[in-house]
């Protein structure tokens, strides 16, 4: 929340990207009684990253290389539409702060610790969260790359334990593509990436600005996704269809030596991509209401936003009903195509428009 | 800051009158080319055979002689070669008082308002000796000692570089130490330099009795349990700070130079791992950085994963532990946090008392305490093992001693309260403010993170001395730097 600008290189921004979209893939799969095929759901995934990724090149190509965000432009283009798209962003990023906190406590209290009452794990978390929020968007990705390195010693000892398990032949059964299903797969993955949305409004802090975030955002979040996916399903087979948290799953049943269970390492990993996720998503929601309130009122006005989205979160905990609607909102993933998409194209009609005026 | 009069009768009552008449400040008359003059001098501090030699001998060549003024006599023995060499002219009271309690003697003559001080140290002081907190294999067995000078000449014989520069300071109101910034001119950075004369200008104390007085006035990031600020015994491991750009601090009275900027990497370095073999050096490396984990980690991570996770440990070796555990009267957590204090209150009693009873303190805790504490089953013989893990592994990075003794009783409630999620939350707090620390401009956990291609060189791993003098690597040009210099030369790469 610090206002003066901090810088980051454009590795820790990939990374701090790719720690976020992590956090989707551990924390959903395919729900019970989901119809697309593994086949299909891995091609639409592909594809729905690599359309993420035109989005992202097409916005750096019309006005990214200049590092302002995509709020900045709109505000520069015309003022209503800037301000409008800024409040819609910070509104729709303190949900989706809100539904992760409400994700992650509903994990942690539902899977492991489940004696335990939720604000035990919640509030702790939201301290934690609102220090990464204040020491800055330095220093959070400067714990990113730390926090990767350890996830990624996580995940591999995790892969060694599962090892043993895997059953290549497994995989035929899943090579079917269908059409249909790819195309669903496609719009959900392409509606739920919230990243996309960050990274264009977290731009300015780009210490070089280069279209090669987009990029390595797109190989490494999709390789990871991919690789994971192809590890539950070889592993647990179709046992992994009927679990809401596959990877978690996979892990309680893998063994590496004295411990007989690995679901420790994929807590470890757990607490701190939701961690980098939560503080993301609150960075960029300051960042923007730089945009959207005078400077004199910012202050106030992010202390505001944090209150209502720490109320929110406890809220949304204690109540099923409320966080499922959050997760409706969220889920329904039109805010996030509406705050991207659109004002990407209003961009590129209102620059033709002016080269064709000259 | 009173300006010495040309009548010296007025410059002695006012110089006495400031030391209250101290018994170690001593005036001799001397009658010198045909003017009355004075040598002052402060007892104890100055060597008796060396102002026979220098001053009181040549001198006598002048008492016989008549100068027409006393100008002209000053300028006289301002130029003569066979008085003391290292000579400095005092225009101020304060001035001549602070030369002669600095071991100097100040010649005044009547009728002039300029003094002559003349370098004739004699105090003593400790003689060069292996320093104790930094005991290597191989290398020099010299540490520095309290006199700051003999500091200097330390660090001057190993950097024979016209560029090596000694600046001088005098900090504290009342005790007015001699504190001396100690860089390369040719390798510091101007912006650290700046901050360091500015930061140390705000020290108002006033008496400077250590070097950690300074510290905190020099380490002015946010709240943390770790500094940007090392300290050395070692002139060697300086002039391998300095080479690299950083700036060394020595203050009279202190064995302990200070080093800054000073990076979390930099814990884990000794002089030991540039003197032995590569693959040896980075072999000791990783077991640091392994025991720096261990040392904070294990016996919060132990109480997490037998409190709350049980099911996460192999059937057989959960046996062992609970039949270990059954007879114990303590929760787990709090049979940690006991261990772990007596083990604390048993280092602190060996390290203050006298060395050979501190060692008897050490057998009675080790041998007596820990076999009477499992005997009597007040504690698990896991425990045990436990302590005596974590305690030889602090030992390992002994600049991290002090933080790691708070984490790890942080991690042991953190872990007994929240198991593995509280060591989880704790370790992306500890993260966090770790990666939040600049020191000087230069990111704490650089080049780890941001990352730079060093961590392949000399953090993790150091490579050979033939591939090192490639790298003319200066610390802020580190990876995240804001105050980077010269982009060609040792700039490191990347993040």
């Amino acid at each position: 929340m610090r206002q003066g600008k901090q810088y980051i290189s454009q590795n820790q921004l990939v990374l701090l990207l790719f720690l976020s979209n992590l956090f989707s893939y551990l924390t959903y799969y395919t729900p019970k009684g989901a119809k697309v095929g593994f086949g299909s759901s891995i091609v639409g995934l592909v594809l729905g990253n690599l359309a993420a990724l035109g989005i992202g090149m097409l916005y750096f190509a019309i006005r990214g290389r200049l590092g302002h965000n995509l709020g900045e432009f709109l505000l520069e283009q015309n003022r209503v539409v800037g301000i409008v798209f800024s409040w819609l962003a910070a509104v729709f990023l303190g949900l989706a702060a809100v539904h992760s906190v409400c994700g992650f406590t509903s994990f942690i209290h539902r899977q492991i610790y489940t004696q335990t009452n939720y604000l035990v794990f919640l509030l702790p978390f939201l301290g934690v969260a609102l220090f990464g929020l204040l020491v800055g968007i330095e220093s959070l990705a400067r714990t990113g790359t730390l926090i990767f390195a350890l996830t990624a010693v996580s995940l591999a000892i995790v892969l060694l334990g599962t090892l043993p398990n895997i059953d290549p032949p497994s995989l035929y059964s899943y090579s079917s593509v269908n059409l249909g299903d790819t195309a669903t797969a496609f719009w959900g993955a392409l509606r739920g990436n919230i990243d996309l949305l960050v990274a264009l409004l977290l731009m300015q802090h780009q210490e070089k600005k280069s279209s090669r975030v987009f990029k390595k955002y797109f190989f490494l979040s999709t390789g990871t996704a991919v690789g994971l996916s192809l590890l539950v399903h070889l592993a647990l087979g179709p046992y992994a269809a009927t679990r809401n948290y596959p990877f978690y799953a996979l892990a309680v049943f893998s063994d590496l030596s004295v411990l007989q269970r690995l679901d420790s390492f994929y807590l470890v990993v757990w607490v701190m991509v939701s961690f980098v996720r939560v503080v993301l998503l609150l960075t960029a929601m300051a960042s923007v209401l730089q945009t959207a309130v005078p400077q004199r009122a910012y202050k106030k006005t992010a202390i505001v936003f944090l209150a209502v989205v720490t109320a929110a979160a406890i809220i949304g905990c204690s109540s099923q009903r409320i966080y499922d609607l959050i997760a409706l909102l969220f889920k329904s993933g039109y805010p996030s195509l509406l705050l991207v998409l659109l004002p990407v194209c209003y961009l590129l009609a209102t620059v033709k428009r002016r080269r064709g005026e000259r | 800051m009173d300006r010495l009069s040309t009548d010296i009768t007025k410059n002695i009552v006012s110089m006495r009158a400031a030391m209250q008449n101290s018994s170690d400040f001593i005036n001799k008359p001397l009658q010198l080319g045909g003017f009355r003059c004075e040598l002052l001098i402060c007892e104890g501090m100055v060597s008796i055979s060396t102002l026979a030699e220098l001053i009181i001998e040549p001198l006598r060549e002048y008492r016989d002689q008549v100068y027409p003024s006393a100008q002209q006599l000053y300028v006289e023995l301002t130029t003569a070669d066979y008085l003391a060499a290292d000579q400095k002219i005092v225009l101020t009271t304060d001035e001549v008082m602070q030369f002669m309690m600095s071991g100097f003697a100040v010649l005044l003559i009547d009728g002039c308002d300029k003094g002559i001080a003349m370098g004739v140290q004699g105090f003593n002081f400790r003689s060069v000796s292996e320093p104790s907190g930094e005991q290597n294999m191989r290398g020099s067995r010299e540490g520095f000692v309290e006199a700051a000078r003999i500091n200097l000449t330390l660090v001057r014989r190993r950097m024979k570089s016209p560029t090596l520069k000694f600046e001088y300071l005098s900090l504290g109101t009342k005790s007015k130490t001699d504190v001396f910034l100690v860089y390369l001119t040719d390798k510091a950075s101007p912006a650290v330099l700046k901050k360091l004369r500015r930061r140390l200008a705000s020290v108002k104390l006033e008496a400077i009795l250590d070097s950690g007085y300074i510290t905190p006035f020099l380490d002015r990031h946010s709240v943390s349990l770790f500094s940007g600020v090392g300290s050395t015994e070692r002139p060697d491991t300086l002039c391998g700070k300095i080479m690299e750009g950083r700036v060394g601090i020595i203050v009279d009275g202190t064995p302990f130079a200070l080093v800054a900027p000073y990076l979390f990497s930099e814990n884990f370095q000794s002089m030991d791992d540039y003197t032995q073999r590569p693959y040896y050096a980075s072999f000791i490396r990783c077991l640091k950085f392994f025991a720096f984990l261990i040392s904070f980690l294990l016996p919060g991570s132990y109480v997490a994963v037998v409190t709350h996770h049980p099911e996460l440990i192999h059937r057989e070796l959960l046996q062992n532990i609970i039949e270990a555990q059954k007879n114990t009267p303590f929760p787990l957590m709090v049979e940690a946090l006991i261990i772990h204090v007596v083990f604390e209150i048993m280092r602190e009693a060996g390290l203050r008392l006298p060395k050979a009873i501190g060692h008897a303190v050490s057998i009675v805790g080790a041998i007596v305490i820990g076999d009477a504490a499992v005997s009597t089953g007040l504690v698990g013989t896991p425990m045990v093992l436990i302590v005596a893990l974590t305690a030889v592994s602090s030992f390992v990075v002994p600049n991290l001693y002090e933080p790691v003794i708070i984490l790890k009783f942080a991690f042991i409630l953190l872990g007994g309260l929240l198991g593995i999620y509280g060591i989880s939350l704790g370790l992306v707090v500890l993260l966090l403010n770790l990666c939040s620390i600049n020191t000087f401009g230069i990111p704490y956990t650089s080049p780890i993170s941001p990352f730079g291609h060093s961590v392949f060189r000399d953090v993790f791993f150091r490579i050979g001395w033939r591939q090192l003098q490639n790298s003319r690597s200066k610390v802020q040009n580190m990876p995240g730097s804001s105050i980077r210099t010269a982009p060609k030369d040792g700039r490191e790469q990347g993040r």
